[in-house]
């Protein structure tokens, strides 16, 4: 993306976001406790200052705007603004895989939920020895697990398993 | 002298040594690869120290820091691949001599004049802090207001060279920061009816997130590192001669290391460049930069380093962080339940020299694995992305479960992995919202006690000097930051 477009969608964005900031602050209701300026009053202008530069990025793409109406074909595996599709594709995929594993979490446990993860990722990014792969998948979660649990005795979560085994 | 006293107690601890060398092992490390910048290295260990007494928390965080400067020079020298930023300008002429088979001059030369700048730094650290944070002591809430303004300006001026982008920022950081209780009347903001956000968003989340998380979901749709190192490189220290030709280049890097390291937003990447082209003014040999020369590698791994320990500065003494790293660092600060700034020395004074004892022992320790390094470096480097992703979200997300084994906060780490990607994308710089997060506490309760005491008066923000000339320099930072700005563009235009 050139600068011109990142600095309309950010304006925009930005106003966007402090219209509802805003809105959101002025419905605080304030406790008996309150001083002169509010619960409210900081956050408003936290949120009037973040669109007056919102507005003020977006009046300054409006000069050069004239210079940069160029009506150029995007080139394969790229979107209109030029940005390679790909490492935005790879991005959410990877962060699937960790939504994944935080749904997992409670329910399998830490030791499969992370080799999963480990295994996963390590896939997804590339990785195609599969006894590699599994390697470190299987060894991976209970290495962690008595890292933290033995060496820095943080419990983790051990899922639904004794549910399920019946303890 | 009970400072002095107090440091070279901490030499004697332990778990302080322990901390020191572990924490410079993973730095060099983590520095070592290129997608690990010395934050994100921090980053990492960050929630693991939560369980750890301060001292050695935080000597193990500015451990890694120190470590991650000399790493990050290792594949630069070897592989054309700087591992952090301010390594960029040690790749101009360490590269250069090891393509003539001086790759471990050059390493040596990186690691003496890293050693130098450190403990240079450390020297400026410990002469001017508690001195600037006596004189933060006077301050009225009227000034910590204002403090707090001068704080945001500077960086949103500074950190990523454009105003709007760092007003925008530092919007954000704020608005994160009102989330939870009001500080006056404890009524719930923004909370959106979760029991989880009642406390408020911990910084350290915010950190972790922002710079591990992002750092990886950027990485994973990026090409293989550079690979192919010289794993049998021998490390070799300068003899005498060669030490008396890189003291003036080093001296130069240590001075603007210094002023660099002090002003917030500038950091050591700028250091660095301007240490390389200062060094390469007032050489007796300029024709040999960018072909190999030893000063080339000396003035920039000297500035990069006294960074570490100079960029603490404003930290320490009034509570700005001032880079990536100083404010992975407050984080650490901030889970121990301590706020740095001018109350610091009265409140918690042996964690500060603690700092100090353990950032020489850092340095030192710097220079003892550094010797030995090497080959492990070399070696993970050469390891497959892949696998190294993998393993790093795997600590990133184990670290954010066992600061308060909490599942939520996981999902919360996710999401603001997700804002750092679209702030990336939108090329807004990270620094303003870090200090907007961590100072937006400062400036609301600082800005209604003032209130408060004055009857609702703003006048009381102008009648007190401090606040006065705080503000003053809050604004003529600003509009010059901002006719700079101006200037660059229209110059373009041209």
């Amino acid at each position: 993306m050139n600068d011109i477009t990142v600095d309309r969608i950010t304006g925009a964005l930005g106003v966007v976001l402090a219209s509802v900031y805003v809105l959101y602050a002025r419905s605080i209701e304030d406790s008996m406790l309150a001083d002169a300026v509010g619960a409210a009053g900081v956050p408003t202008g936290v949120g009037v200052m973040l669109a007056l530069a919102s507005l003020a990025l977006l009046l300054k793409t409006l000069r050069s705007a004239a210079d940069d109406l160029t009506d150029e074909m995007p080139a394969p595996g790229m979107d209109a603004s030029g940005v390679s599709r790909r490492p935005h594709a790879m991005a959410a995929g990877l962060l699937a895989i960790l939504a994944v594993y935080v749904a997992l979490l409670p329910v399998l446990g830490y030791v499969p939920s992370i080799g999963l993860l480990i295994g996963a990722v390590a896939w997804f990014a590339g990785a195609r020895q599969l006894l590699s792969v599994t390697a470190c998948m299987v060894l991976a979660g209970p290495l962690l697990w008595l890292m933290f649990d033995w060496a820095l005795e943080i419990r983790l979560p051990v899922g639904l398993w004794p549910q399920w085994l019946g303890r | 002298m009970d400072s002095f006293l107090l440091s070279l107690s901490n030499l004697a601890s332990g778990w302080v040594v322990v901390a020191a060398f572990a924490g410079v092992l993973w730095g060099i490390l983590g520095g070592a690869l290129p997608g690990i910048s010395p934050s994100i290295a921090m980053a990492l260990l960050l929630p693991f120290t939560v369980g750890m007494d301060p001292t050695t928390a935080l000597v193990l965080l500015a451990s890694v820091y120190v470590g991650a400067e000399y790493g990050g020079s290792i594949p630069a020298i070897l592989i054309r691949t700087p591992g952090t930023n301010s390594a960029s300008a040690t790749v101009i002429d360490g590269y250069e001599m090891a393509k003539q088979g001086r790759a471990g001059e050059a390493l040596g030369i990186s690691l003496m004049s890293g050693l130098i700048g450190g403990l240079f730094g450390l020297l400026v650290l410990v002469l001017a802090t508690e001195s600037l944070a006596k004189v933060a002591l006077a301050f009225t809430p009227a000034a910590y207001f204002s403090l707090g303004i001068l704080g945001l300006s500077v960086i949103a001026g500074l950190a990523g060279g454009s105003m709007l982008r760092g007003v925008i920022a530092a919007s954000i950081g704020l608005m994160i920061a009102f989330i939870g209780s009001d500080p006056v009347s404890g009524v719930q903001r923004f909370t959106f009816g979760s029991a989880d956000l009642l406390d408020g968003v911990k910084p350290i989340l915010v950190m972790v997130g922002l710079f591990a998380v992002t750092e990886m979901l950027v990485q994973i749709g990026e090409p293989p590192w550079a690979q192919g190192g010289q794993a049998s490189t021998q490390l070799k220290l300068p003899d005498w001669a060669m030490s008396k030709r890189l003291f003036k280049p080093q001296a130069i890097g240590a001075v603007i290391g210094t002023i660099e390291g002090v002003t917030p937003g500038a950091g050591g990447t700028i250091a660095a460049f301007m240490a390389y082209s200062e060094a390469k003014r007032w050489s007796k040999h300029p024709e040999e930069f960018g072909k190999g020369s030893p000063e080339g590698v000396a003035a920039p791994e000297s500035a990069n380093n006294v960074v570490t320990a100079t960029a603490l500065v404003p930290l320490l003494s009034l509570g700005i962080p001032g880079s990536n790293s100083a404010a992975i660092l407050l984080g650490g600060f901030l889970i121990h339940g301590l706020q740095p700034g001018p109350m610091l020395f009265q409140k918690a004074p042996e964690v500060v020299y603690g700092l100090y004892g353990g950032l020489f022992i850092a340095n030192i320790a710097m220079l003892l694995i550094g010797l030995v390094i090497l080959g492990p470096c070399m070696w993970l480097v050469n390891r497959p992305k892949p696998y190294l992703i993998a393993f790093i979200l795997a600590l990133v997300m184990s670290g954010v479960f066992a600061i308060h084994q909490s599942i939520f906060e996981c999902g919360l780490v996710l999401a603001i992995g997700v804002l750092g990607y679209g702030m990336r994308l939108l090329r807004l710089p990270v620094l303003p919202l870090v200090l907007g997060l961590v100072l937006g506490y400062l400036v609301e309760s600082n800005y209604r006690r003032s209130l408060l005491i004055s009857g609702g008066e703003h006048s009381i923000f102008l009648t007190d000097p401090v606040s006065a000339l705080l503000l003053a320099i809050a604004l003529v930072l600003g509009v010059y930051t901002g006719w700079k700005e101006f200037g660059s563009r229209m110059k373009a235009e041209l």
